[in-house]
Order: structure tokens, then C-alpha cells, then sequence
């Protein structure tokens, strides 16, 4: 197997688990990899082997998505039923799938510029700088939504909290 | 001096979070974090997130990849469908298998490579209808400068690209061209001519289909062509003569181009 095909196996694990995160569906996440490699694998001869494979890759499905979400409008991606059932009936012992649960409405409730630069760095432990080559933004607007980004889900979960003591 | 508040950026404060500080800065942000609780609570609430986030999606990169997923399988099949796109294409070669083109010698059963090998052959056999046919003008490089041709080819293509030695069934090396393949990648195209004009051409493709494949023949518009598949390239030799002595010439084109030899 050549380099090419290397580097791209190499990432591939990663953007199952980015796509994941972005899309909460497996099989629509599959999907969106399965797209970006296509594109990836077509455009061979835009490749830089001295450069970034893993931002080359990540900006091409994040591209992707961009334009998938634009198209089926500009609201959040939606959740099918199934997915989202266990977050009601798992048993409330179980604290830290509750915590987890909690962090994944949270971040359906942030814009979606703020939820994959956080994505971004929490998961693949991207440089504010490579996650500006990966969005197409400059470093500080990475920075300013990050900032933003977090401030508003410390918030949101910390309502989270209240409500339910309220509730008990 | 140990009272003074210690001023930090907001950035640092989450670049600390994510472990991209340098040592001299992430002191500066721990020491005003010891000196401010609400500081605290956010680096806390922050690494926290980051700690979530890894729980809840961390695990999917260490699952097995999905063979659907698998770079060479997906190439296998972009190449189908590249080929299946243009329904244009697809009618002439509907048109080839109707006229019997098609010997189903020893393909048995991988359609993927079958209509690569097809897209291999048509772009041979498109160069050679076009060029073949040129007087003034049948190549960009003549063989006087084959060395030169020979470099510049192998040094477009990234791989190393010879001018077969067609000596032995009378035909000579008229010069080679660079061409635009499918995809925007660069192919070679070699010509020969026998002394009673004929013309063979040679065609070299940067083809990734990730497979070998045996020989194939078939006829389209009167231009035979022989068309094989390595891993990364494809072959084709087409020409205006009888499928034996077309034969021949892929032969020793064949073992020119082997990367034992």
C-alpha cells in the first residue's frame, strides 16, 4: 500500500469518531466518512505529503457536513427517536452515562461554529491553530468561539443541576 | 510582590485547559487560578467538558473500521462509479459488448475491475484515435530526444516511466506526449510505427485501483486494445492492427514496465 492510501487509514478511525460526535447517529456518521474518503481518494493529486493529512482530511468533511446541514436547513441535525430513548430510561443510578447525557444536550444547544471547534479540541487535541485550518477561520475566531463555546455549555449545564435538584 | 494579582489572557486560560501553554505561561495561569476561585471554577468546568466529551465519543476510534469504510474497498468502487457516471460512455460501451468485443476469457466475476480496466482502455483508445492519425504533429516530444521524453514522463507521473523496445516486431519509437487522464492525473502516451505506417500507441495511466489484473483485449471502432491493471497504474496498447501481433507488442511493453525487470 502507498503512502497515500496510509495517511488515510491512519485518520480514518478519527473521523469516524469526530463524525460521530457531530452527527450522534452511527450509521449517518459512517456515511459522512464514507463521503469524505471518496473525495479524499479522488483528489489524489490535491494531497501534500509534506503537509497536514489529518487537517487536509477533517476540513474535507467538515465541508461536506457544512453543506449537508445547509441543505436540509439550518436548524441542528436531527436525532432519530431510538437514539435518544436511553437517555430516558436508563436507570438514574447510573451517574456518570446521566453527566454524559447531559453534555450531549448541552451541546445541541450551542451553535454549531462552537460545538465542533470544542469538538475539535477535545477530541483530536487539535492546535487552535491546525482548527483554524481545518474551520477556514482565522485563529482568533477559533479562540473566540472555543471561549464562548465552553462559557455557554458551563452555563447550560449548570442550570442542568438546578433543575434537577429542583425536580427531586 | 506575591499579592499582586497575576494577570492572565482569557485564551490562556483554556489553552492551559488543553495542555498548549508553555511551562513559563502555564504557571502564571495556575498561580491566578490558586488566587481566584471563579478561575478555578472554570478551568474546572472546561477540563471537565473536554474529560465528557472524550467518555461519551472517545471509544469509536478504537473500534474496528467498517470494511465499507476501508480506503482500498472504497476505491474499488469509486472506480465503478466514476466509469458508471456519464451515461454517454456507458452506451458506447453497451454498444462494444453488443458487438462482441468483450472475450470473457479468464474475468470471472470482479466488476469493479472489469470497468476500470474498460476506462483504462477507453482513454488508450481515445488518445490513439486522436493522435494516431496526426502527420505533422503525432506526438509533443519526437525520439531523437528520448532520453528527455523519458525524464520528463517518469518525473510527471512520479513513477519510473520506460520507452519500450519494439525493435523486434518492426516498430519504431515515433515520441510520446503527456496527456490529462481522468481525475486531472497525468498519463504518458507512446507512439511506434512500423515501416508500412502503422501506428501503436502506448498508453500509461496513474490509475490507483489497488489491484492487478491479467491481460484484456477487446475492439472498439476498429482499434484493438490490450489493457492491464497494477495496484497504482493502468496499461493500454492500442492499435490499428490484427489482435496478434497487437499482442506482441503488449508483451514486451508489459515486461519493460514489470518492476522485477
Amino acid at each position: 500500500m502507498d503512502s497515500f492510501l496510509q495517511e488515510i487509514e491512519r485518520w480514518s478511525p478519527n473521523l469516524r469518531r469526530y463524525a460521530r460526535a457531530l452527527t450522534r447517529n452511527a450509521e449517518q456518521a459512517d456515511d459522512l466518512v464514507q463521503d469524505c474518503l471518496e473525495r479524499a481518494l479522488s483528489r489524489r493529486h490535491l494531497w501534500n505529503q509534506e503537509g497536514n493529512t489529518r487537517a487536509w482530511l477533517f476540513t474535507i468533511m467538515h465541508n461536506i457536513h457544512a453543506n449537508d446541514t445547509r441543505r436540509r436547513g439550518s436548524g441542528p441535525v436531527s436525532v432519530p427517536i431510538d437514539d435518544r430513548d436511553g437517555h430516558h430510561t436508563r436507570p438514574a443510578s447510573q451517574y456518570s452515562r446521566m453527566a454524559g447525557l447531559d453534555m450531549m444536550a448541552a451541546l445541541d444547544e450551542l451553535p454549531a461554529e462552537q460545538r465542533q471547534v470544542i469538538l475539535l479540541v477535545a477530541l483530536e487535541g487539535m492546535s487552535y491553530g491546525e482548527v483554524a485550518e481545518t474551520v477556514g477561520v482565522a485563529q482568533g475566531t477559533v479562540m473566540s468561539r472555543l471561549s464562548r463555546g465552553r462559557e455557554r455549555l458551563r452555563r447550560l449545564m449548570d442550570e442542568g443541576s438546578t433543575a434537577l435538584r429542583v425536580v427531586k | 510582590m506575591s499579592n499582586k494579582p497575576i494577570v492572565i489572557e482569557e485564551m490562556e486560560l483554556h489553552a492551559w485547559v488543553d495542555g498548549l501553554l508553555d511551562d513559563d505561561r502555564a504557571d502564571a495561569v495556575e498561580s491566578a487560578i490558586d488566587g481566584d476561585a471563579g478561575l478555578a471554577a472554570r478551568a474546572t468546568a472546561y477540563a471537565d467538558q473536554n474529560r465528557e466529551i472524550r467518555n461519551m465519543f472517545g471509544g469509536v476510534a478504537d473500534e474496528p473500521l467498517p470494511e465499507r469504510l476501508r480506503a482500498v474497498n472504497i476505491l474499488s468502487r469509486h472506480t465503478r462509479r466514476r466509469w458508471l457516471a456519464p451515461v454517454a460512455a456507458s452506451v458506447v460501451w453497451l454498444a462494444v459488448g453488443l458487438g462482441g468485443g468483450w472475450l470473457a476469457n479468464d474475468w470471472l466475476g470482479n466488476r469493479a475491475l472489469i470497468e476500470a480496466s474498460q476506462h483504462v482502455a477507453e482513454e488508450a483508445v481515445s488518445a490513439h484515435r486522436v493522435y494516431a492519425v496526426e502527420v505533422l504533429h503525432p506526438v509533443e516530444v519526437f525520439a531523437d530526444q528520448e532520453a528527455h521524453l523519458v525524464k520528463w514522463l517518469s518525473k510527471r507521473l512520479g513513477h519510473d516511466i520506460r520507452t519500450p523496445d519494439l525493435a523486434s516486431l518492426g516498430f519504431k519509437l515515433v515520441g510520446g506526449r503527456l496527456l490529462p487522464a481522468d481525475g486531472g492525473e497525468p498519463a504518458a502516451h507512446f507512439m511506434y510505427e512500423d515501416k508500412a505506417g502503422r501506428r501503436v500507441t502506448v498508453y500509461v495511466s496513474l490509475y490507483a485501483s489497488g489491484q492487478e489484473t491479467a491481460f484484456r483485449y477487446q475492439e472498439m471502432q476498429g482499434i484493438g486494445a490490450f489493457v492491464w491493471l497494477e495496484p497504482e497504474m493502468g496499461y493500454a496498447i492500442a492499435g490499428d492492427i490484427p489482435r496478434e501481433p497487437l499482442l506482441a507488442v503488449s508483451e514486451i511493453v508489459y515486461e519493460t514496465f514489470e518492476p522485477t525487470h
